[in-house]
């Protein structure tokens, strides 16, 4: 009898866990909303579960007819790259194999670190000169972005902004640039900035901003307190990665947490046809695909927060997470934590909190696929990212050049460099 | 017709905004391929003075009273040409504005009712009908640029320098002072030039080299400022004219009516250029340009009077009846005052250095401004002696100038007891020569982010500014300001002025809400400025406030601004 009863417990036992297993798990074709959200639990952030059980987000479970890592340029499927970095003090990178600190962007070809063992503490920082590293293969780069601020009710205030990215010649002062400016709204255009990094963490970069209210280019410090949003929205170098300080990397203290299954969201089943234009660079912009994504305030019928963008298929992937602090103490943000594509080491999720740990921020990155005819052109980036302010429940969407006037053009051709120094920055004010 | 004009400025002012989708973008774009776009704001402002205004203020202006309404809308469209010919990028931008200022229509009588104005000698509602509202193209250019070469082609704005508030270099453009009110965007006038750079990157150990050259061509472009109304709120206290002054002839109001008051001839090219480099954390840049002098110099032009032919029996009867012997011996003529801006030369350094320790930049900048025109103290005997000798009087059948008329043993001393006190009575007009002097400015200052308790959320921008001069080879009391003291006296400027500035501004709430402090202080004589002021950012909308508030011991310098203490208030649509 005693028997009978531990067997029934345990039989009891098993399928409450096969259960629980059953739930905790999606297939494609699932559509996943507050009626079946124990589907996703464990398989993204805690806070993408409650916008769901709040009815703010609604994800379909989708399949990719192409592997992501086969998608990238082919450098970056290359793993040739396996043992010859390093990361050294104050979280810098280095050449083992050419016993060469901080090498330049255009000597590292591919990933630094094609495979990353997580048992190394360094592992995080490892993924942060992945995604760096992959982000500047892009470059030279050309593009009319729009951010979104829109709140709860569907109110919008757009944004529109044109910007130039490169990686600097050998010969240069700094290994890569940006300039860019405001287009709109009226408060902000003309709006301008220069910014120029090294990948030396401790060599001080570059930043000179234009003010078209006081006409006047401004030197300002190139490192940037993180936390802050820059015009309302949450457009910061530190948002736009999965880890810690960006123009601050030494002051960020990276943990490695798990790595697990996630559920990560991707636009479209296909890769999208890049389009090469007349100059020999490839748009994968509005501008030439006509790839445009829909945000939920312009969908008819939309259920659900109107800062979600519509068309989104959410895919099992292997994923790292991560955990990062800062010990600068103008950081404004306390633990942030972010996943990692376990190949592609793209930003999926990431998390900020405020000083005294409470969260702040919430955000996810939709990622796309390109490929043109001539097969010269293949990558994978950010398609949309969904940034919440969880404090005062608003939304900032980055749809990029997915929207009517937008445009991206990568491997530009005769790009002008001196626009990326201080006298030629004087061309983008007004 | 008032009503009118304030309903119409504000139905569009409504029509506009409330028009506009939810879903805010440009009001016009280029949807397919994003080369160019229409955008705009729409702003209405309000300021008053929260204190009375003394009486060394051209108007009184009592504590409450609105001073300005001004209604501003900006348009703008710029439009990406690409690639024209020969490898040469274009890109051309046009702003235009339109404002209304209400204050002028529908303010205090002293502004808006043209009876109460005449009680103040300012019979000027033509000027006030002119100068209330404009719409104009304010800026408008077209870049062309190829490789090394950058050319700006039309009506533009040039700033150079480092100070956040005081101009030293920055002297291309010049400044908008006809209002208080005026947008941050509208403070520099834009005007019509040339601009073309010159560039190199990575030369030797310059991360940056360039040569940024303008030329402003005088017979095209002839503005030195806006025109200002007579009897502006914005005038600085040059004392207050009455309508029962014109009763004594020898007042300075009733000298006023025998002057007609000119800007002088601006036809000369402008022009100048910037060589800057980067070495290292360090910009530096020398600087060399022609402007013209941003205060006027007003002066008798005496070469202008023409020879006047008198019969001393026209003088005689005004000895015994109290009349203006002054207003006689012009005969008619009306004296031309010329408001001389001279062309001056600029020279001088900036320099930017992020200082990595302290993670904050340091700026500073010097100028030398060569041959600045001043005003010179004078009084009325000046203004006599100049007209002088060509003031030709027949006593007893000989013709005597004025100079030896007034020396005549005979009626040279009964015509100079009649002037009376002439010859102490200073005059805030040049005669003669105008002086010159050179000028050194100098500022310095740091920007440095920092954290407070007070806002955990975001950091605390913090300015710290230090500007001076000095006037060489100066002596004490030469050179007068063109406004009074609380008391009627003149002022003198001082040989060494000394500025500090302090900026402090946070954000909260997601940047929506950012509050901010100017400080300045003056040393000797002690002024101190405190404008608070906090910005209100909600969607496409902005609502700012401000006060402005002085305390000083003395009208020289910043001290003037003593009764001018204001609160303003303003929203602005964007779009």
């Amino acid at each position: 009898m005693k028997i009978s009863i531990k067997l029934f417990a345990f039989a009891m036992l098993m399928v409450v866990l096969s259960a629980g297993w059953a739930f905790a798990d999606v297939a494609p074709g699932d559509v996943i909303d507050k009626t079946n959200v124990q589907k996703i639990e464990g398989l993204v952030p805690g806070y993408i579960v409650k916008w769901v059980k709040a009815g703010d987000m609604t994800m379909k479970i989708g399949k990719l007819d192409y592997h992501p890592m086969d998608n990238l340029q082919p450098a970056f499927q290359d793993k040739s790259n396996v043992g010859r970095y390093k990361i050294i003090e104050h979280n810098g990178l280095m050449d083992v194999k050419e016993n060469k600190k901080h090498p330049h962007p255009h000597d590292v070809k591919g990933f630094p670190f094609p495979e990353v063992d997580t048992s190394d503490p360094t592992a995080p920082v490892q993924m942060m000169y992945n995604f760096n590293f992959h982000e500047y293969g892009t470059w030279p780069l050309h593009f009319n972005d729009f951010w979104l601020l829109v709140s709860r009710d569907g109110k919008v205030k757009t944004f529109e902004i044109e910007a130039y990215r490169i990686v600097f010649d050998k010969k240069a002062t700094y290994d890569h640039g940006d300039v860019s400016r405001f287009k709109q709204p009226f408060n902000y255009a003309g709006t301008g900035s220069l910014v120029c990094n090294y990948i030396d963490p401790l060599k001080d970069g570059l930043r000179f901003v234009y003010s078209p209210l006081i006409r006047r280019v401004k030197r300002m410090s190139h490192r940037l307190p993180g936390s802050e949003s820059n015009f309302d929205v949450y457009v910061t170098p530190d948002n736009a990665w999965g880890g810690g300080p960006r123009t601050d990397i030494e002051n960020g203290r990276y943990k490695f947490i798990r790595e697990q299954t996630a559920l990560v969201p991707y636009l479209g089943k296909k890769p999208v046809t890049a389009v090469k234009n007349k100059n020999g660079g490839y748009e994968t912009g509005f501008r030439g695909t006509g790839n445009k994504v829909a945000i939920g305030f312009e969908v008819p019928g939309w259920k659900g927060a109107p800062w979600h963008p519509d068309g989104v298929i959410w895919v099992k992937r292997p994923v790292y997470v991560i955990e990062v602090t800062s010990v600068n103490s103008n950081y404004r943000w306390g633990p942030s934590e972010g996943w990692i594509e376990k190949d592609t080491f793209a930003a999926i999720f990431k998390s900020n909190t405020d000083v005294n740990g409470n969260p702040w921020t919430g955000m996810y990155w939709v990622r796309q696929a390109f490929k043109s005819d001539d097969g010269k052109y293949q990558d994978l980036h950010f398609a949309v990212q969904v940034i919440v302010d969880l404090k005062s429940d608003k939304g900032s969407v980055f749809p990029n050049s997915r929207r009517e006037g937008g445009f991206r053009t990568v491997w530009i051709k005769n790009v002008q460099k001196n626009l990326f120094t201080r006298a030629g920055f004087v061309k983008f004010t007004r | 017709m008032l009503l009118k004009k304030y309903i119409c400025a504000v139905s569009v002012f409504i029509v506009i905004i409330f028009s506009l989708p939810d879903v805010t973008m440009a009001l016009l774009n280029d949807k397919k391929q994003g080369k160019w776009s229409l955008i705009g704001k729409a702003k209405t402002q309000a300021t008053f003075r929260t204190i009375d205004t003394p009486d060394n203020n051209q108007i009184p202006i009592e504590g409450g009273e609105m001073i300005s309404q001004r209604n501003l809308l900006m348009l703008e469209f710029r439009h990406d040409l690409g690639e024209l010919f020969f490898g040469i990028r274009s890109e051309y931008y046009l702003q235009g504005r339109a404002f209304y200022d209400g204050a002028w229509d529908y303010g205090p009588d002293v502004f808006s009712d043209a009876e109460t104005r005449r009680k103040y000698v300012l019979d000027n509602e033509h000027e006030i009908n002119e100068l209330e509202d404009d719409i104009e193209l304010f800026m408008g250019y077209i870049d062309l640029t190829s490789g090394p070469l950058f050319a700006r082609v039309g009506r533009q704005v040039i700033s150079w320098g480092e100070m956040s508030t005081k101009r030293i270099l920055d002297g291309i453009n010049p400044l908008d002072t006809s209002s208080l009110a005026v947008d941050l965007l509208e403070r520099l006038v834009p005007l019509d030039m040339l601009r073309i750079n010159l560039l190199a990157e990575n030369v030797g150990p310059f991360s940056s080299l360039g040569i940024d050259f303008y030329y402003v061509p005088g017979h095209l472009e002839d503005t030195i400022g806006e025109d200002i109304i007579d009897g502006s709120p914005v005038q600085p206290p040059i004392g207050r004219d009455l309508v029962e002054y014109l009763d004594d002839p020898y007042s300075l109001t009733s000298l006023k009516q025998v002057m007609t008051i000119f800007d002088d001839d601006i036809d000369s090219d402008r022009y100048g250029f910037k060589f800057g480099m980067m070495i290292g954390d360090l910009e530096l840049n020398y600087v060399n340009y022609r402007t013209y002098s941003d205060i006027p110099v007003p002066r008798i032009n005496i070469e202008k009077f023409e020879d006047v032919y008198l019969d001393v029996l026209t003088l005689l009867p005004l000895l015994t009846s109290g009349g203006s012997m002054i207003e006689a011996m012009l005969d008619g003529q009306k004296l031309e005052v010329v408001l001389e801006t001279e062309r001056i030369d600029v020279s001088g350094l900036s320099f930017n250095y992020y200082f990595a320790p302290f993670d904050m930049v340091i700026r500073g900048e010097a100028a030398l401004y060569e041959d600045v025109p001043k005003i010179t103290p004078g009084n009325v005997w000046d203004l006599i002696e100049g007209v002088a000798p060509k003031v030709h009087i027949d006593f007893m059948g000989d013709m005597y100038d004025l100079a030896e008329f007034l020396e005549h043993p005979l009626i040279g001393p009964i015509i100079q007891d009649a002037l009376g006190d002439v010859r102490t009575m200073e005059l805030p007009f040049t005669v003669g020569d105008i002086a010159r002097y050179d000028v050194l400015k100098y500022g310095i200052g740091f920007d440095k982010n920092v954290s407070c308790f007070l806002n955990p959320s975001a950091e605390f921008m913090l300015t710290f500014e230090y500007v001076g001069s000095k006037i060489r080879d100066y002596d004490e009391r030469t050179i007068i300001y063109p406004w009074q003291g609380e008391n009627g006296e003149t002022l003198y400027e001082p040989e060494y002025t000394h500025d500090f500035i302090m900026l402090v501004r946070t954000t909260y709430f997601d940047r929506q809400l950012t509050p901010q402090l100017v400080v300045m202080y003056e040393g000797k004589p002690n002024a101190l400025i405190f404008i608070p002021s906090l910005a209100l950012t909600m969607g496409q909308w902005d609502f700012e406030c401000s006060f402005f508030y002085t305390a000083s011991d003395s009208y020289e310098q910043e001290g003037f601004l003593e009764s001018r203490d204001e609160f303003s208030v303003s929203m602005t649509y964007n779009f």
